[in-house]
């Protein structure tokens, strides 16, 4: 069966484009929104930089890898000297803290983000084993205190950004 | 499309994955008309239209970088504008219900003379006043190239279903057409 209707339409297209936009101003609405977009997606962004972390703390330690024969059990800052306890103390409970308020938050936070927090974490582990090897070895020290420090930036950042994203949403629901 | 053309048109879709805000617009330009059509003949409405464009359009620039071949950059847009009114209508749930209702059209198809004593503009002005569900499919059908199976599956009913709506559809302009008047 012949559909004539569509035979027309067919061979008369550019006739049945019929209807006219502002172009103009339809695209300050499209540039607003794209904008707006390019500001957001906080996530996305320290994913980068925590994937970057990651990278150059697994690079440290296979530099270490190469350098050491690995022991079964490691050695933690506290055994060394009463000094590094301290230090490694107040870093792992400055961890702790912001582990605990980020939690508490209930954000949403980006699995991959948690992903190269326990990269972090593992590292941490592997370099103990270095400094059990090593023992009081500067750079493992060094490399450990480096790891606690990148850990709490990171940290810090997401706690940055939430606080942000809550304030922006309580804009929002303010109006 | 001209080589030329077609150069200019590639640069424009590289310098748009870039993020680069002028060779966006001149692409916009290049689209927005015929963009334009598609939604406000799915829509029915030029407000509403004009919501769905400005959304397709900021969804196609923020994943232009999705986009692999820069050729099919107005076939792929297509796509997501004629999604987009889709999305818009499901949620209206109107054209959902009447297509799920079970109304045996019969086809009158002797009727059919592809309107030819209509303008266009006055076939376009009935095709507002139908339904939503069977306007859909009309649309889909007549002006988007889709055919009754891919139709069926892009809307979840069968294939006999995007026949007799389509079929109703005509019907129905056919009457609207003969009641507003003598043709032009």
């Amino acid at each position: 069966m012949e559909d004539r209707l569509k035979n027309r339409v067919g061979q008369e297209r550019a006739d049945f484009d019929i209807y006219n936009v502002d172009a103009d101003a339809l695209w300050e609405g499209i540039a607003g929104e794209l904008d707006k977009q390019k500001r957001l997606s906080p996530w996305k962004v320290y994913t980068r930089i925590a994937a970057a972390v990651v990278m150059a703390i697994g690079i440290s330690w296979i530099v270490y890898e190469y350098n050491s024969n690995p022991y079964s059990d490691g050695f933690a800052l506290h055994d060394l000297s009463p000094e590094l306890a301290e230090t490694e103390f107040f870093y792992s409970q400055q961890v702790a803290e912001r582990m605990q308020l980020i939690k508490s938050t209930n954000s949403a936070i980006d699995p991959e983000v948690l992903d190269n927090l326990a990269i972090l974490d593992s590292a941490y582990q592997e370099l103990k084993l270095d400094l059990k090897d090593n023992a009081a070895n500067e750079e493992v020290i060094d490399a450990m205190i480096t790891n606690y420090r990148i850990k709490l930036q990171l940290l810090e950042q997401i706690l940055m950004e939430i606080k942000e994203h809550d304030n922006e949403l309580g804009d929002e629901i303010s109006i | 499309m001209e080589s030329g053309q077609q150069t200019i048109h590639k640069y424009l879709v590289q310098r748009s994955q870039q993020g680069d805000r002028q060779a966006q617009n001149e692409l916009y330009k290049l689209y927005v008309q015929a963009m334009f059509n598609i939604c406000r003949r799915m829509m029915g409405d030029e407000e509403e239209a004009k919501d769905v464009l400005q959304e397709a359009f900021v969804t196609a620039f923020t994943s232009i970088n999705k986009l692999k071949h820069e050729v099919t950059f107005s076939a792929w847009l297509k796509r997501i504008v004629i999604n987009h009114c889709l999305n818009a209508l499901k949620k209206k749930k109107l054209m959902t219900e009447e297509l799920n209702e079970n109304d045996d059209f019969k086809d009158e198809e002797e009727m059919d003379s592809g309107f030819l004593e209509f303008e266009a503009k006055r076939i376009m002005q009935a095709i507002d006043k139908i339904s939503e569900g069977c306007r859909t499919v009309l649309n889909l059908y007549l002006f988007e190239g889709y055919d009754h199976k891919e139709i069926g599956q892009i809307l979840g009913v069968s294939e006999a279903t995007s026949k007799a709506q389509y079929s109703k559809a005509k019907s129905k302009i056919r009457q609207l057409l003969e009641h507003s008047g003598v043709a032009d």
